[in-house]
C-alpha cells in the first residue's frame, strides 16, 4: 500500500519517488500546495475506493499521516 | 494512447506531463482559456489528454478565481493575449447571486426579478465584451437547476419558482449565445442527469476548496468539450458504416430467411428498430451511412427493399460493399467511392473480431463493438457524441438524396464517351453569389470541412467570415450546383480580398462531389472577372500544401497564373488582368452571376 501510495504522489506532485519518504511534506515538497492536496485527496479516492471526510482531507498534511488516515479507514 | 477511461488520475497526470515535455511532431497547437468562479483545475490533464488523443497540443489559461468582468472588458487581459482558440466561462450562481441560488424561499417577486434581471445584465455584459475583444469560440455553462430546490416539491409546480426561475436564466443565455454568434452553451443539467446528482456534485471540495463537480464528473466535462472542438475544427465524423446481422436486425438473413430476422415493434426486433430509427436521425442530420456486411447481395437488399418492418431503406445508404471480401478492405473501398477519408468513418458491428481487425488495419477508422446486449445499441449511439456538428444546413437535410443523385450520375457516365459532351449532357446550371445570411452557415462549413479541393486550408470561423462578408473590401461567394439529377446545393465558396492594386484569393473551395465537371474552371474564371471589373490590376493565388490537397499545388500554374515566389512552405501566383483574362469553359447550361 505504502509503495502505491509513494507512486501516486511522486505523479501528483511531478516530484521523484524517492522524495516520497516519511519527512515528505508541503515543507518539503514544492508542489504540494493546497490545490494538488485536492488532487491527491481526488487521486486516492480513486485508487482505494474510499472516501475521505472534510475533516481527514483538512488534517492528513503530510506522507505520514496520509498512510495514518488510510490504515484507518481499513485500506491495506 | 490509451482510453482515458481505463486510466486513473494520477496515470492521466503523468501522461500528460510526459506529453508536454515531448510532444508528438503532428500535435496542433490549441489555446484554452478559462474565466471561472469555481475551483476547475481538475479538468485540465483530462482535457489535455483528451486533447493529445485527437492530435492537439492543448495550452490552458485560468484567469484568477472570480475575476470575470475584468479580464472581459479588458483587451489587454490575460484572457486575450495568447489568442486563445475557446474561452470557456464556467460559472456558478451561487457566487453571482446568493439570493437565488441560497435564499431563494425569503423572495418576494420583486427582488427575484431584480436578481434574474442582474444576472442576466451580467451575463450579457460579459459575453458581448468577450465579443467583442476576440474571435474565440465561447463556451458557457448553463446554470444548473437544484435537484432539491427551494420550495421542495411545490418548487416544480409553476414557472415562478426556484427551477423556473434558473430556468428562465438559461433562457436568457441561450438568447444573448445565439446573439453573440459562435458562442455556445453547455447544458449542465443534462449533463449533471446523465451522471446522476451524487457523482455529479462534490459537496465537501465544494466546501473544502471550491472544487464543485466530482472527478468523474470533470473527466466526463473533459469529453463534452471535446464534442464542441471536434465540431469547430470540422473533425466530427462524417460517414457511419454498419454491418447487417446483428446490427440492423437480429439473427443472421443468410440462414433465418428475410421472415426470420428480428425486426418490428416487438422484443427482440424493437431494439433494432429503436437502432434503425437513430441511425436515421443522423442521416437526417446529414451523416452519410454505408453497408459493409458479409451476405449475398441479393439476401440483404431483398431485407433494404422489401421487408415491411424495416425503418432503413436502399434509398438510405450512400455506399453498400455486401460481398465475402474482408471488411478493412471494403471500408477503403467505401472511402473511395464516397469521396471521404478514413478519418470520417466510424464503423460499427456487433462482431469484435470485425471490429478488432478494422482497428488494426485501418487505425483512422473508428471502430466501435456494439453492445452484447442489442437494447443499448440506441443509446451507444446516441452517446458516443462523434458526429456532433454546431450546424445544420439544408446541404446537411438533403445531403443523403445528394447522394443518391450521385450513384445514379455514375451510372449514366459510363454511357457518354466524350467528356465534354458529357459535361454537357448533364446540363449544369451554376448560380455564383455573394454570401447572405442563409448560405453563411454552409460557407463556413465547406470552409471547415473541405480538404482535398482547397488551396489554402484556412478555417476561418463564422465570426470572420461574416465579418468578411460585410466589409467592402472583401467578396465571400457561394457557388451552387445544379444538373438533370438533381440540386446539389452550394458546393462551393471563394473569399476575395481587394487591396489598393492588386486582389487576393484568401480561399478557394470545392467539394469533392462537383470535380471533375469544370466547376473549378468556371469558379476561377468568375473570381479573376469580378478582380477585374473592380479595376485591379492583378490577381495573387496561394497555394498552402498539406497532406490532402496536392491535386491543386499546380491548379493556378496550369490556368495562366505565374509562380513568384515559396513564402513559409506556401506557393504564391501572380495572374496579370491587363494582359490576360480567363475564359469560362462553355459546357454549362446556365451560369448565373449574382453580385
Amino acid at each position: 500500500m505504502e509503495e502505491k501510495v509513494k507512486e501516486i504522489m511522486s505523479r501528483v506532485f511531478e516530484t521523484a519517488i524517492d522524495e516520497i519518504n516519511d519527512a515528505a511534506s508541503p515543507d518539503t515538497i514544492e508542489k504540494w500546495d493546497s490545490l494538488h492536496h485536492l488532487f491527491l485527496v481526488l487521486a486516492l479516492e480513486e485508487h482505494f475506493g474510499i472516501t475521505f471526510s472534510e475533516e481527514e482531507i483538512v488534517e492528513m498534511l503530510n506522507y505520514v499521516l496520509v498512510i495514518e488516515t488510510l490504515k484507518k479507514k481499513g485500506v491495506k | 494512447m490509451k482510453n482515458v477511461g481505463e486510466m486513473q488520475f494520477s496515470e492521466v497526470l503523468a501522461a500528460v506531463k510526459e506529453l508536454d515535455a515531448a510532444p508528438p511532431d503532428s500535435a496542433v497547437s490549441y489555446k484554452i482559456a478559462f474565466l471561472r468562479n469555481i475551483t476547475a483545475d481538475p479538468i485540465v490533464p483530462y482535457l489535455k489528454y483528451l486533447c493529445y488523443r485527437d492530435c492537439l497540443k492543448a495550452s490552458v489559461y485560468m484567469a484568477d478565481f472570480n475575476i470575470i468582468m475584468q479580464e472581459a472588458v479588458n483587451p489587454e487581459s490575460g484572457l486575450y493575449v495568447g489568442k486563445p482558440d475557446i474561452i470557456v466561462v464556467a460559472l456558478l450562481l451561487e457566487l453571482l447571486s446568493e439570493p437565488l441560488s441560497r435564499r431563494f424561499a425569503a423572495l418576494n417577486a420583486e427582488q427575484i426579478d431584480g436578481e434574474k434581471s442582474r444576472v442576466i445584465e451580467f451575463l450579457e455584459g460579459v459575453i458581448t465584451n468577450i465579443r467583442k475583444n476576440s474571435r474565440s469560440a465561447i463556451l458557457v455553462h448553463s446554470f444548473e437547476t437544484p435537484p432539491y430546490p427551494a420550495f421542495g416539491i411545490l418548487d416544480f409546480q409553476s414557472h415562478d419558482r426556484q427551477t423556473g426561475v434558473i430556468t428562465a436564466i438559461n433562457s436568457g443565455l441561450s438568447e444573448i449565445a445565439s446573439r453573440a454568434g459562435n458562442c455556445y452553451v453547455v447544458n449542465m443539467d443534462s449533463f449533471a442527469a446523465r451522471l446522476g446528482s451524487d457523482r455529479f456534485a462534490d459537496q465537501r471540495m465544494w466546501q473544502v476548496g471550491k472544487i464543485p463537480y466530482t472527478r468523474e464528473a470533470w473527466k466526463n466535462l473533459a469529453a463534452e468539450y471535446m464534442k464542441f472542438i471536434r465540431a469547430f475544427r470540422g473533425k466530427n465524423k462524417k460517414c457511419l458504416v454498419l454491418d447487417c446481422d446483428n446490427t440492423l436486425w437480429g439473427g443472421i438473413v443468410g440462414e433465418d430467411g428475410p421472415e426470420g430476422i428480428k425486426i418490428g415493434k416487438t422484443w427482440p426486433g424493437s431494439c433494432y428498430r429503436d437502432f434503425q430509427l437513430e441511425i436515421l436521425n443522423l442521416y437526417h442530420r446529414g451523416v452519410i451511412l454505408a453497408v459493409c456486411s458479409r451476405n449475398n447481395e441479393q439476401d440483404v437488399l431483398d431485407v433494404l427493399d422489401r421487408h415491411p418492418e424495416m425503418e432503413l431503406r436502399r434509398e438510405h445508404f450512400a455506399s453498400m460493399r455486401i460481398n465475402w471480401k474482408d471488411k478493412a478492405s471494403n471500408i477503403i473501398e467505401i472511402a473511395e467511392e464516397l469521396n471521404i477519408g478514413l478519418d470520417s468513418m466510424v464503423f460499427m458491428d456487433d462482431s469484435g473480431m470485425e471490429v478488432e481487425m478494422v482497428g488494426r488495419l485501418l487505425p483512422e477508422v473508428r471502430a466501435i463493438h456494439l453492445p452484447k446486449d442489442p437494447s443499448g445499441y440506441a443509446g451507444l449511439l446516441a452517446r458516443c457524441g462523434l458526429f456532433d456538428s454546431l450546424v445544420h444546413s439544408e446541404e446537411d437535410r438533403n445531403r443523403g438524396r445528394m447522394y443518391r443523385a450521385e450513384a445514379q450520375r455514375k451510372v449514366f457516365q459510363k454511357a457518354c464517351d466524350n467528356v465534354d459532351d458529357y459535361l454537357r449532357s448533364l446540363e449544369i446550371r451554376i448560380n455564383i453569389s455573394r454570401a447572405d445570411k442563409f448560405s453563411l452557415p454552409r460557407i463556413v462549413q465547406l470552409l471547415h470541412r473541405t480538404n482535398q479541393f482547397n488551396l489554402t486550408t484556412r478555417r476561418h470561423s463564422e465570426a470572420v467570415v461574416s465579418d468578411f462578408a460585410g466589409s467592402s473590401e472583401y467578396d465571400v461567394l457561394s457557388l451552387q450546383y445544379e444538373d438533370r439529377f438533381g440540386d446539389m446545393g452550394i458546393v462551393g465558396a471563394a473569399i476575395l480580398l481587394h487591396g489598393a492594386e492588386g486582389s487576393e484569393i484568401d480561399s478557394l473551395l470545392l467539394s469533392c462531389r462537383a470535380l471533375g465537371r469544370k466547376v473549378e474552371d468556371l469558379f476561377l474564371a468568375e473570381c479573376i472577372r469580378i478582380c477585374s471589373q473592380r479595376g485591379e490590376k492583378h490577381v495573387t493565388g496561394i497555394y498552402a500544401p498539406t497532406s490532402k490537397n496536392m491535386q491543386v499545388a499546380d491548379f493556378y500554374e496550369n490556368r495562366g497564373f505565374e509562380k513568384t515566389e515559396v513564402k513559409d512552405g506556401a506557393s504564391f501566383f501572380r495572374f496579370d488582368l491587363e494582359k490576360a483574362a480567363i475564359a469560362p469553359p462553355d459546357i454549362f447550361k446556365s451560369v448565373k452571376v449574382e453580385i
